[in-house]
C-alpha cells in the first residue's frame, strides 16, 4: 500500500513539474520557427494530391507579437489577397471588391492550406498542456506534449506535440479540430539556416481527406517589425507597404 | 480609350515590377433564354434582352514603382452585333505617408458596406450585385486622407474631384467621411457623404463574429434625397406613346436602404448566407403593375392602322430602362447556400432572391472547379414569379453561363 502511495506521489510530482516545463518547452519549440518576435517570412505552399503535385501557392506574411499576422497571398490566381489575423478575430480582403470582412474561425480554415496553417507559427501563445510520455519518433527520442487551445479561435483546438528530447526541435503534431476529429498530422524538417538550426519545411498530412498532403517551405525570414497601423483591418485597403 | 491605353502601354514596358506582375485571362459564354410572353419582348430587336453573348478579358495586376495598376481588356460580342472592345482602368493609384498622414491618391475601388447582395454604404462605389459572374470593379477617381489607431480609423474621401454632377451617380463630385472602429468582435462602420444630386447621406454598419461559424451583419443609410427613373406615361391611359424618351429621372426625399443577414459555416465546408433588405429607391409593385398596363396597350397599338411599329418599340424599348435598378423592388429575401471544399473539388451553390411583394424570384445554381491556375464557373439563372412579378416581366426567363478563367 505505501509503495502504491508513494508511486502516486511520484507521478503527481513528475506532472506537475512536467506541467510547469511546458511553457518553456513550447518556447523552445517555437524558436525553430520564429527566430524573432517580429517577422517578414517567405512561404512556398505544395499542395500533392496521391503524391503528385497539384498547386503551387506562394505567401509573405508578416508576424508580431500579440498574435498579430498578416498574410499576402503571392500566386497570381490570388494577387491581391490578404488575410488578417489579430488574436482570435480575422479579416479578409478580396482584389475584386477591395473590402475587408470579417470572416470566421470556421471561414479561416477552408481553402488548401488554410490562412491559420500559415500564418500562425507559435505554440506557447496558443496552447498549454502537459508533458504526459516520452516516445521514439523516427527514431528520434522525443517528450509527447497534450496541449489543448486556450482561445476557441485557434484553428486546432487540441494538439498532439512531439519535441526532440535533445534541444526541443518539434518533430510531429497531431492536430485535432473543435469537434475532436483527427484533422491533419504534421511532420517537421529541420536543417542548418543562418548558422543555426530551424524549421525549413512542415508537412501537413490530411487525415480526412486521404491521399492529400500539403508541404509548407519557409524559404526566407527576416527580421523585421512593420508599423501597427498595418495591423488595422482598414489598412487593408492600402498598398504601402513597400518591400 | 485611347488615352487610357496609352497611359497602360506607357507603364507596362518600365523596370520596377519585381514579381508583382499577375495576367488572368477569362472567357465568358452567356446563353440567354428569351421569354416571349413578356410585355416588354416587342422591343427585343432594340433592347438585346434574350441575345447570347460572350466576353473575353484580359486582366493586368502590377505594382510598377509602388503604383498600383489595374486594366482590363475587355471585347464584348452580343448576337447580331458588332463586337465591342474596351479598355477599362479599373485601378491606378499611389498610397503614401506625408509628414506623418496616409494619404491616397488616383483611382481606387472603394467598397465600404458589410452586405453582399445588397451594400447600402458602398455610397462611393456603387455596382451591380446582381452580376452572374463578378469580375474586378472598376474605382472611382478620388483623393483621401486616413488616420488610423489601434482600433479604429477615419478617412475622408474627394471623390472624382474633377467632376461635378454627372449623367451617372457614381461619376459625381462628392465629399465622403468614414469612421471605423473594432469593439471585441464586432466591426462598427458610420459613413457620411455630400453631393449635388442626394445632397447628404449618412448611414452604420456592423458586422459580429457570434461564434466558431456565424456572423451577424446590418446596414442603413439615410439619404436626404433619392431618384427613380418613372414613365412619365405610366399609370394613365390619355397618351400612350411618346415621341422622345418618357422615362425621367424624379426626386424624392428622405429615402432609407437597410440590410440584415448572416453567415454560417460549418466544418464540412457547406456555408449559409441569409439577407433580407429594403431600398426605397427601388419599384413598388404598383409601379410595375403601371408600366406593365402601359406595355401592354403599346403593344395592342400594333393592330391599329397607322401607329408605325417602330415608334411602338421605340416606347417599349424606353420602358426597359426599369430593369436597370440594383433592385427591381424594394422588398427583398435572399438564402445563398454554398460549398468549398479542398483543390480540384467541384464546389457547388445555390441561391434564391425572393421578392416578397409580388412574389418574384430569382434562383441561380452555379459550380465552381479550382486548379493550380485554371478555373472553371458554371452556372443557370432562372427568373420566375406571378405574371405580374417584376422579375416574371423581364423579356428573359433564363441565363446560363460558363466562366473559363486561367492565371500567369
Amino acid at each position: 500500500m505505501s509503495k502504491f502511495l508513494s508511486l502516486i506521489v511520484s507521478l503527481l510530482l513528475a506532472g506537475s513539474a512536467a506541467a510547469a516545463d511546458v511553457p518553456s518547452l513550447l518556447k523552445a519549440a517555437d524558436a525553430f520557427r520564429l527566430p524573432a518576435d517580429a517577422l517578414k517570412v517567405e512561404m512556398q505552399v505544395l499542395l500533392y494530391k496521391s503524391s503528385a503535385l497539384d498547386k503551387e501557392r506562394r505567401y509573405t506574411v508578416y508576424l508580431k507579437p500579440g498574435r498579430r499576422s498578416l498574410v499576402l497571398m503571392q500566386s497570381p490566381s490570388e494577387k491581391g489577397q490578404k488575410v488578417l489575423m489579430l488574436a482570435d478575430d480575422f479579416w479578409q480582403i478580396m482584389p475584386q471588391s477591395q473590402r475587408p470582412i470579417r470572416i470566421t474561425a470556421l471561414q479561416k480554415l477552408l481553402g488548401d492550406a488554410s490562412a491559420g496553417d500559415i500564418a500562425t507559427m507559435s505554440w506557447s501563445e496558443d496552447y498549454t498542456g502537459a508533458v504526459v510520455g516520452e516516445q521514439n519518433v523516427n527514431g528520434t527520442p522525443c517528450l509527447h506534449l497534450a496541449l489543448s487551445a486556450q482561445r476557441k479561435g485557434v484553428s486546432y483546438q487540441r494538439v498532439e506535440l512531439y519535441l526532440a528530447k535533445a534541444d526541443s526541435r518539434p518533430v510531429k503534431a497531431d492536430l485535432y479540430v473543435a469537434s475532436d476529429k483527427l484533422a491533419k498530422q504534421a511532420t517537421f524538417t529541420v536543417e542548418e539556416v543562418d548558422g543555426r538550426p530551424q524549421v525549413s519545411a512542415m508537412t501537413l498530412t490530411d487525415e480526412i481527406q486521404t491521399g492529400r498532403q500539403t508541404v509548407i517551405r519557409y524559404l526566407k525570414r527576416e527580421s523585421r517589425s512593420i508599423a501597427d497601423e498595418f495591423y488595422n483591418p482598414m489598412f487593408l485597403t492600402r498598398n504601402d507597404l513597400k518591400d | 480609350m485611347w488615352r487610357r491605353l496609352l497611359i497602360v502601354g506607357a507603364l507596362l514596358p518600365l523596370p520596377g515590377y519585381g514579381e508583382d506582375v499577375a495576367v488572368t485571362l477569362r472567357a465568358i459564354p452567356e446563353y440567354h433564354g428569351a421569354r416571349s410572353d413578356s410585355p416588354f419582348a416587342a422591343a427585343d430587336d432594340l433592347t438585346g434582352f434574350g441575345r447570347n453573348q460572350a466576353t473575353g478579358e484580359a486582366e493586368l495586376r502590377a505594382k510598377p514603382f509602388d503604383v498600383n495598376l489595374v486594366s482590363t481588356l475587355r471585347t464584348t460580342v452580343a448576337e447580331d452585333s458588332k463586337p465591342d472592345n474596351e479598355i477599362i482602368l479599373n485601378e491606378l493609384y499611389y498610397d503614401t505617408q506625408v509628414a506623418g498622414q496616409r494619404i491616397g491618391l488616383g483611382k481606387k475601388i472603394m467598397s465600404w458596406d458589410v452586405g453582399f447582395a445588397f451594400r447600402p454604404l458602398d455610397v462611393i462605389q456603387q455596382e451591380n450585385r446582381r452580376a452572374l459572374f463578378t469580375t474586378t470593379l472598376e474605382g472611382i477617381p478620388q483623393v483621401s486622407w486616413e488616420r488610423f489607431g489601434a482600433d479604429d480609423a477615419w478617412m475622408v474621401v474627394l471623390a472624382n474631384p474633377g467632376n461635378s454632377s454627372e449623367d451617372e451617380p457614381q461619376d459625381d463630385r462628392s465629399l465622403a467621411v468614414k469612421y471605423y472602429r473594432r469593439a471585441e468582435q464586432t466591426d462598427l462602420h458610420a459613413v457620411a457623404r455630400i453631393s449635388q444630386r442626394y445632397r447628404w447621406e449618412t448611414g452604420a454598419a456592423f458586422s459580429r463574429v457570434t461564434g466558431e461559424g456565424t456572423e451577424l451583419h446590418a446596414s442603413v443609410l439615410y439619404q436626404r434625397r433619392y431618384e427613380k427613373q418613372i414613365n412619365l406615361l405610366a399609370g394613365q391611359s390619355a397618351v400612350l406613346l411618346a415621341a422622345t424618351d418618357p422615362v425621367v429621372t424624379l426626386t424624392y426625399e428622405n429615402g432609407v436602404k437597410a440590410l440584415l443577414g448572416f453567415t454560417w459555416t460549418g466544418e464540412s465546408g457547406w456555408s449559409l448566407l441569409g439577407e433580407a433588405w429594403y431600398d426605397d429607391s427601388a419599384y413598388t409593385h404598383a409601379q410595375w403593375t403601371a408600366l406593365a398596363d402601359l406595355t401592354r396597350a403599346q403593344s395592342a397599338l400594333q393592330s391599329m392602322p397607322g401607329v408605325p411599329v417602330s415608334a411602338i418599340q421605340g416606347n417599349i424599348a424606353w420602358s426597359t430602362q426599369y430593369f436597370d435598378q440594383p433592385n427591381l423592388l424594394r422588398e427583398n429575401l435572399l438564402l445563398r447556400l454554398s460549398h468549398r471544399g479542398e483543390s480540384r473539388s467541384i464546389d457547388p451553390a445555390l441561391d434564391i432572391l425572393v421578392t416578397p411583394e409580388d412574389g418574384g424570384w430569382v434562383a441561380t445554381a452555379s459550380a465552381r472547379y479550382e486548379a493550380d491556375r485554371f478555373r472553371l464557373d458554371a452556372g443557370y439563372r432562372s427568373y420566375g414569379g406571378p405574371k405580374s412579378a417584376a422579375y416574371r416581366l423581364l423579356p428573359e426567363e433564363s441565363v446560363a453561363f460558363v466562366a473559363l478563367q486561367y492565371s500567369f
